[in-house]
């Protein structure tokens, strides 16, 4: 064929929709991708550099309040610390996190080739990560950053009480980075809703999932509100008198409270979902009681909406009744799902692996977060121990020993699939190890400072008010969890640099769609060498293995009479 | 379509309509116990929102709108001039109305983008010379398909020939 006829035969434009291989790895590509597993890593990879920026900040305030009467820092720029502490990881690391791992997983786990509308999932990413910088630029500013705690209560956070370009940024930041997260959410739940493949019907679909459904319901139901909270409060900044008006500052906590709560729940139900599929992967059963907890999320999830008036008890502008009612019924569906974790564990063949105990772990550890939270949500004790370092213990035993137990286990066991290597697992036992007992040292003597009295940021306390020894052993418990984050940072780039653990499709024997695929999955998740296999439950690899077995078993063989076989060639 | 098929074929919209149902019960149960109005509005307001995903879940049900994403822009830039225009919007917040003067570049590239240059033209083709109305193909499946399956991948050659024929780009 000569260059002419073989030029006349190529057609006019080329299918540009998945780069070519040599293009893929350009960061021209990474910035403009439409791939969602590619625009879930850019918002994990930021949301887990984020985590450690924003940890050094909690080691300063930590350092601050290891002795008392200590000036490491300034009062204001203490403020500073834990304001960007607090909000930068509930707004920048937990719920991106939540959320970007729905993004990576549940195009994957319901057998589809993409996500719905990934260029407004893109969005999502940049209005985060400008947000982010929002947020961080009030440290280049002449008074500082954000200093008025992550919740920004009016009439402290107008520009009367707390002058500066730091808090207008940080108000801006959280706005877009907030919205960023509604885009991402949105399309991540229509694609479980709509985008599934057809054997995927809605009860085959995989535990997280579900929890993934659960938890972006909330964000369109819920976040919104903090977009509205974030509007007054930039009112506010602009005419600072209306916040002379109670009625705007009530309105501002209810705004704030009706996003913030259901936000916590935005935190952990991704989680809850990991950790289901963990239990039961490493258990070698399926997940105990399916429907129930599918049901008992749903439910979860409807009454987390209803429950953020327990936080304004002590402004007296809240029901009593109401509150601590729909607090109180969380028990319900919350019990279902730890009689669901509990009940796959029990009997099955345990397999004791990194993910495996970050997921045993975040079962009582979280029970602790959680059985305090109803405490706190109770008038009578609210009272007694509101803006104390009660409700810091309880806040981080939910979202540092429970959450982040269950991003640990996420990371642990869809690393592998995300990269195509696995972590050391010495390394990674060590960070377990370092992490368990510094989260306990740490957060457990918080519990005992808040019964004492001693109150939330505050940036410094005498010796005669006893709280120093308390706040020694959770300094050094903060040492641990700042060890373990090290040992973690070291498995990760010596796994990447030797690349001398390929982890093969599916390292684990996992029973969800995700291990049917490459490791890494190809840009459109499954091709001619890896497609999607029957689908007969929601675990579908484990019901493929048990087929087989069976097969090899009885010496049966259905395609000789007719019927289907999987893994062989189409 | 039997009301039972029809029933389970509007699964995703009834998950979204009970959920907001159980919300807007939860919100007017606040009136037994607390007679202001704001959280009862607050309440029902964002269940509105989840109402509206739902009806949107519903409509995109009734259109068929349904199955695996296939149809995909090959790049994102327009994503990426949203974010920078809505940066500008809120740095004029916070320093000033002069801010706005950087605005129009931001938009006019995410207009431009979105409306035209991530999509592909009608003539595009794949390396084999195959037309690629529809990128990425469809997930190979490890089972032969179904009748409904067929009858659904006809219905798909029938619409892209249809749009190919107009000169729609995809």
């Amino acid at each position: 064929m000569t260059a002419e006829t073989e030029s006349a035969q190529q057609p006019e434009h080329r299918q540009e929709d998945v780069p070519p291989r040599s293009r893929r790895g350009t960061a021209a590509a990474w910035l403009t991708t439409t791939d969602h597993k590619r625009i879930a890593l850019l918002t994990l990879g930021t949301a887990l550099v984020l985590f450690i920026v924003v940890g050094v900040l909690a080691l300063v305030v930590r350092a601050q309040l290891t002795l008392p009467d200590q000036h490491l820092v300034s009062n204001d720029f203490y403020n500073g610390l834990f304001t960007i502490h607090g909000s930068g990881m509930i707004y920048l690391v937990v719920t991106p996190v939540a959320i970007a791992l729905g993004l990576y997983l549940v195009p994957l786990q319901v057998g589809a080739p993409a996500v719905a509308a990934p260029r407004l999932a893109m969005t999502g990413f940049w209005l985060y990560l400008a947000g982010t910088v929002l947020i961080f630029a009030g440290f280049a500013t002449a008074l500082g950053p954000a200093a008025g705690g992550w919740y920004a209560y009016p009439p402290l956070n107008s520009s009367r009480y707390l002058p500066g370009t730091g808090q207008s940024l940080w108000i801006a930041g959280v706005f877009i980075a907030v919205l960023g997260m509604i885009f991402q959410a949105g399309t991540v739940l229509w694609t479980a809703l709509l985008k599934r493949a057809k054997p995927v019907t809605l009860m085959r679909m995989p535990v997280f999932t579900w929890s993934s459904i659960a938890t972006n319901l909330m964000v369109i139901g819920a976040f919104p509100s903090l977009l509205a909270a974030m509007g007054l409060l930039a009112w506010g900044r602009v005419f600072p008198n209306i916040f002379t008006e109670n009625l705007w500052n009530i309105a501002y906590q209810h705004l704030f409270w009706f996003f913030a709560h259901p936000v916590v729940y935005v935190m952990f139900f991704p989680f809850v979902g990991v950790v289901a599929e963990v239990l039961s992967t490493f258990s070698g059963r399926r997940f105990f009681g399916y429907r129930a907890t599918v049901v008992s999320l749903l439910t979860f999830a409807a009454f987390s909406m209803s429950v953020w008036g327990h936080h304004m008890f002590s402004t007296g502008q809240a029901s009593n009744d109401y509150y601590s009612l729909t607090s109180i019924l969380l028990l319900v569906p919350a019990g279902v799902e730890y009689f669901g974790f509990l009940a796959t564990v029990i009997g099955g063949q345990l397999r004791f692996t990194v993910p495996m105990l970050f997921a045993i772990a975040f079962v009582p550890q979280f029970l602790i977060g959680g059985l305090t939270g109803i405490m706190v949500a109770t008038p009578v004790i609210d009272y007694q121990v509101t803006d104390s370092y009660f409700i810091v213990a309880h806040w981080h035993y939910t979202l540092a020993a429970g959450s982040l137990f269950g991003m640990f286990a996420a990371f642990h066991f869809w690393f592998p699939k995300a990269t195509g290597l696995l972590l050391d697992e010495r390394l990674g036992r060590w960070q377990f190890w370092l992490l368990t007992i510094g989260t306990n040292v740490t957060f457990l003597p918080m519990f005992w400072l808040g019964l004492e009295g001693m109150p939330r940021r505050i940036a410094t306390y005498l010796p005669q008010d006893g709280f120093t020894t308390a706040n020694v052993i959770a300094s050094a418990g903060a040492v641990l969890i700042a060890l373990s984050v090290i040992v973690t940072i070291a498995n990760v780039v010596t796994s990447v640099r030797d690349r001398r653990r390929p982890a093969g499709d599916d390292p684990w024997q996992g029973f969800t769609l995700e291990w049917a695929t490459s490791s890494p999955p190809p840009p459109t998740n499954f091709d001619r060498e890896h497609p999607l296999p029957r689908v007969p439950s929601f675990a579908p690899l484990l019901d493929e293995r048990a087929r087989e077995e069976g097969e090899e078993r009885t010496g049966d063989d259905p395609t000789e009479h007719g019927g289907l076989r999987s893994g062989g060639g189409r | 379509m039997s009301p039972a098929a029809g029933l389970k074929g509007a699964a995703p919209a009834h998950v979204v309509g009970l959920w907001a149902t159980l919300n807007g019960a939860l919100a007017l149960a606040i009136l037994f116990y607390d007679p202001g109005p704001l959280p009862v509005v607050l309440h029902l307001l964002g269940t509105t929102l989840v109402a509206i995903y739902g009806v949107a879940v519903l409509v995109t049900l009734r259109r068929r709108g349904t199955g695996p994403q296939l149809r995909l822009p090959y790049r994102s830039v327009a994503a990426g001039a949203t974010g920078v225009a809505v940066l500008v919007l809120c740095l004029a917040w916070v320093y000033g109305v002069w801010v706005l003067a950087l605005l129009p570049y931001p938009l006019v590239v995410a207009v431009i983008m979105a409306v035209r240059g991530e999509r592909l033209s009608a003539a595009a083709a794949d390396a084999s010379g195959a037309p690629a109305l529809r990128a990425p193909r469809s997930v190979p499946v490890d089972r032969a398909p179904t009748s409904d399956e067929v009858r659904d991948r006809a219905l798909e050659i029938h619409h892209a020939q249809q749009r190919r024929r107009r000169g729609e780009a995809t």
